[in-house]
């Protein structure tokens, strides 16, 4: 059950981008579209599971002092395998993605969940905090991704959805429209979590 | 005590970073042919895409030539050969560093009179759903059958040699006619100084020859080297 809980925090109540506000540099940068926000949500997931996973393992290994040090090592080390693996054997993956997999590693989602999780939980617990918050953030990437690409250029994950006639706006796939789309979705946020507890709350 | 902290603190250090660099060394080995595989195989299919009636393709100096071209670097000029070693055109891969997102990589196929036969974006890290429609058939298919020096123009392009730019994206269209320009002027330049595709082929049937004389001497050479050692067992 405790499992569950974990897992359901990332992907709704704790969205590391939605509601947690971290990773804010992929998810302007790379929802340009679905495909690429897929992707780029994957591997993080990837990353966080298994960076997760290493850092709970060695929670009572690494001394509090260098903690900090040791985990960007191992976030790094495993970015770059991901990259590795991606340029060999996804490479049209890895050529949409090129410039920011290697932005994952400074992903503060990755090392804030080390530090706020991984560090202080058994190992099967951080694996799956890792899955939660990896799917919790490509599903609020996906999110971005979906509007601004149907706005921007009428299509979803490549496919035309309006035919010739529809115009669509450039601004929502050019770097305002990320932020545009961000500060919306999160006033749809804020205004649905306002209502839920907004009898003791906002008096 | 303060000191014997520091050095365990300092050894754990040394343990993740070794334990690190060895994993990385492993994965490293492993991909690393492959990714080399795969570039290879993706710059052979984009030349025999932009040439398709090329069989073989060789590569060819083009250091002799100087050109004056400003963000423009030639990375490649290959001669496309036919069935029997005849030129049937050329092949060359430009990197523009002038585009929206960087640098624009195009390779472009011509015919030996240097009429441009298909031009194809190998990478290029332009806005999507702007400079990245450069590589969609509307735009990049405008470069078929052109020749000589191009220009682009906002609107429709009404002259022979004229690119009309993609709505948005001026800078990505001049980026990607540059680095066509630029193929075409190392062309001319070259055929200026007097490279002769007949020449290329050639030299490539006289290396031919060679081959087939040395695959020759080889097939031959086993008898040799067996009755040699055979005299040399009598002789004992």
């Amino acid at each position: 059950m405790r499992g569950l809980k974990v897992f359901l925090n990332g992907l709704l109540k704790e969205n590391p981008s939605l509601v947690l506000l971290l990773g804010m540099c992929p998810t302007l940068a790379v929802t340009t579209g679905v495909s690429n926000a897929i992707g780029m949500g994957l591997s993080a997931t990837a990353v966080l599971i298994c960076s997760n996973f290493v850092i709970s393992l060695l929670r009572k290994f690494i001394p509090s002092k260098i903690r900090i040090a040791g985990y960007i090592v191992i976030i790094a080390s495993f970015v770059t395998v991901v990259q590795m693996f991606l340029q060999a054997y996804v490479p049209s993956l890895y050529d949409s993605l090129g410039l920011f997999i290697p932005l994952i590693v400074v992903n503060c989602i990755i090392l804030g969940r080390a530090e706020a999780f991984a560090s202080k939980n058994n190992i099967f617990l951080s694996a799956l905090d890792g899955l939660g918050m990896g799917l919790g953030f490509t599903l609020s990437l996906t999110l971005i991704a979906t509007i601004r690409e149907i706005l921007g250029n009428g299509t979803w994950l490549g496919i035309s959805l309006f035919g010739e006639g529809f115009q669509p706006a450039s601004i929502m796939i050019l770097a305002p429209g990320a932020f545009l789309t961000l500060g919306c979705i999160l006033a749809v946020i804020n205004l649905i979590s306002a209502k839920r507890n907004g009898g003791n709350k906002n008096a | 005590m303060i000191n014997k902290e520091t050095i365990s603190l300092a050894l754990k250090l040394f343990i993740i970073t070794a334990l690190s660099a060895l994993i990385l060394a492993f994965v490293n080995k492993i991909t690393a042919p492959v990714i080399e595989r795969n570039s290879i195989e993706s710059f052979n299919k984009s030349q025999a895409e932009v040439l398709p009636e090329a069989v073989s393709f060789t590569k060819t100096d083009f250091s002799d030539v100087a050109l004056d071209l400003e963000g423009v670097k030639i990375d490649s000029l290959s001669i496309g050969l036919g069935n029997d070693n005849n030129c049937i055109g050329y092949v060359a891969s430009t990197v523009c560093s002038e585009g929206y997102g960087g640098d624009v990589k195009v390779m472009v196929g011509l015919t030996p009179d240097l009429k441009i036969l298909k031009a194809k974006i190998l990478s290029a890290s332009e806005t999507p759903g702007l400079g990245a429609k450069a590589s969609e058939p509307k735009f990049i298919d405008q470069y078929k059958g052109k020749s000589g020096i191009l220009s682009v123009i906002k609107g429709t392009a009404s002259n022979e040699n004229e690119i009309a730019a993609i709505s948005g994206a001026t800078i990505t269209s001049n980026a990607v006619t540059k680095a066509v320009n630029a193929t075409t002027s190392l062309l001319q330049k070259k055929m200026e100084n007097g490279f002769n595709a007949k020449e290329i082929s050639e030299t490539n049937e006289i290396k031919d020859k060679i081959i087939e004389e040395t695959e020759k001497q080889i097939s031959e050479n086993p008898d040799t080297m067996t009755n040699n050692s055979e005299n040399k067992g009598e002789g004992n």
